[in-house]
């Protein structure tokens, strides 16, 4: 029993996964108009506006998709920071400026560049498009820190927003940010850079949180199933977990 | 018809790609599906190969024009440090005679050891900013425990690391709880981003 479970552990959580979403889906589109509750997450309500301010202020916004690629174990953390810089990017199609975007991998350099392009051409103004939005100044975590370093040094930057994979380098990006008295908005999954960061900036999204960017801020009906699908997975496995530690006491 | 290849077939291509690995992963028995996995992460390798090559060539782009507009002199100096390394290492693949390991022994590691160095500065300014900036039970939790775990560390005298280990192996358990939430709800975010990406809900690749 214990070897099919760990041999098909993650089949099965794809499953109830994939049935729950499924379940919230048909659920939350059948009561349309009553979308259903999450907890408050007050680093998203920071993200609101903020390009408006730029665009107010002629100064820029940078955003960091960190030091992952979209080809390994990373991806889905680039592609959860992604979201952020996509919904910016959409409030600023139309006055045709972009975030700036940047990260250490080749890869992610190119699809940011894609999600920067897509709401201009939504609006059907891809003329405006600023080409090179999505910025690769270094390749690397350590020289990618210290490039942005610089580039907060030295560019008329408003924010500086940070989600993504990083590591223990954030802290060098965090003091240049700090040298500039930047507000910040920072999203890792990594442990150490949320430790670092945690003592610099209130706007935090910590872990799970910066996965939910997208339901958060689009608040789209599949977004949404997904993410009440994970609180309900996440219960099943907490609950898994008691159970497994009282039978393993009663043993 | 340009809808085709920039919306339809990268989420049919992801979508079919996707499918194949999870199966090859779920059910490793079947050899064909490991043997198309092998060849999808062929092709994924030679394709991260070409994005390299293009995003060096943007790297130089992006630091010329930061010097050209007067942005940083920094850049001058990386777009000459790049173009030097890079010709060096082409030069090295050829005629093999040790300057990459000389680059990274005598350029990469020294630098980015200073850097290294620079953090731990940075990271105790940040503890006292922190002390400055929010005056809370939580920010005297997270200071302590900081002192606590960098003397036990390097103890000073073994009757310090005698006191202090106990209340080490307090702190890394409360550590270790959170830790371990974290990374659940990290493995459930990765989930459902992977769910979403192989059904099409989102296409990061296509319009």
């Amino acid at each position: 029993m214990n070897d099919f479970i760990a041999a098909y552990a993650g089949l099965i959580l794809l499953i109830l996964f994939g049935a729950l979403l499924s379940v919230f889906f048909a659920t939350f589109s059948r009561f349309g108009r009553k979308r259903p509750h999450f907890r408050a997450i007050p680093a998203f309500g920071m993200l609101r506006g903020q390009m408006g301010r730029a665009i107010e202020s002629g100064r820029d916004l940078h955003v960091s998709i960190g030091t992952g690629g979209i080809s390994g174990d990373d991806t889905a953390t680039t592609l959860a920071g992604l979201a952020v810089a996509e919904y910016l990017a959409e409030e600023a199609a139309a006055s045709g400026i972009a975030p700036i975007v940047s990260t250490s991998d080749a890869t992610s350099a190119i699809v940011a560049e894609d999600a920067l392009r897509r709401p201009y051409v939504r609006q059907g103004n891809l003329g405006d498009f600023p080409r090179g939005a999505a910025r690769l100044p270094a390749l690397g975590p350590v020289p990618y820190a210290a490039a942005t370093m610089d580039l907060l040094n030295h560019d008329p930057v408003l924010t500086n927003i940070m989600s993504g994979t990083f590591g223990a380098e954030a802290a060098l990006i965090d003091q240049a940010a700090n040298n500039n008295d930047l507000p910040q908005l920072f999203g890792a999954a990594d442990p150490r850079a949320l430790a670092v960061m945690a003592t610099s900036t209130d706007h935090l999204l910590v872990g799970e949180e910066m996965y939910a960017a997208k339901a958060y801020l689009r608040a789209q009906l599949p977004h949404l199933a997904s993410l009440r699908a994970a609180d309900v997975v996440r219960i099943v496995i907490v609950i898994l977990i008691v159970l497994a530690f009282v039978a393993g006491l009663l043993k | 018809m340009r809808r085709i290849f920039t919306s339809v077939a990268p989420t049919v291509i992801t979508g079919i790609a996707g499918f194949l690995v999870l199966l090859s992963f779920v059910l490793p028995q079947v050899e064909v599906l490991v043997g198309l996995r092998a060849i999808l992460i062929n092709i994924a390798i030679i394709v991260a190969s070409i994005a390299l090559l293009l995003g060096f060539a943007r790297l130089l782009n992006l630091h010329w024009l930061r010097f050209r507009q007067r942005r940083s002199r920094v850049s001058l100096i990386a777009l000459f440090t790049a173009v030097v390394v890079f010709v060096v290492l082409v030069i090295d693949r050829f005629s093999n005679f040790g300057a990459a390991a000389f680059v990274f022994n005598v350029l990469i590691v020294p630098i980015q050891g200073s850097l290294g160095a620079l953090l731990t500065i940075f990271l105790a300014a940040a503890a006292v900013r922190m002390a400055r900036r929010r005056r809370t039970w939580g920010t005297v939790w997270f200071l302590v425990s900081a002192v606590i775990v960098l003397i036990t560390q390097i103890p000073p005298t073994e009757g310090a690391a005698n006191i202090l280990q106990p209340i080490r192996d307090l702190f890394n358990a409360l550590a270790m709880g959170g830790l371990r939430g974290l990374l659940l709800g990290v493995a459930l975010g990765t989930l459902a981003v992977a769910f979403r990406v192989l059904f099409a809900i989102d296409r990061p690749q296509s319009e």
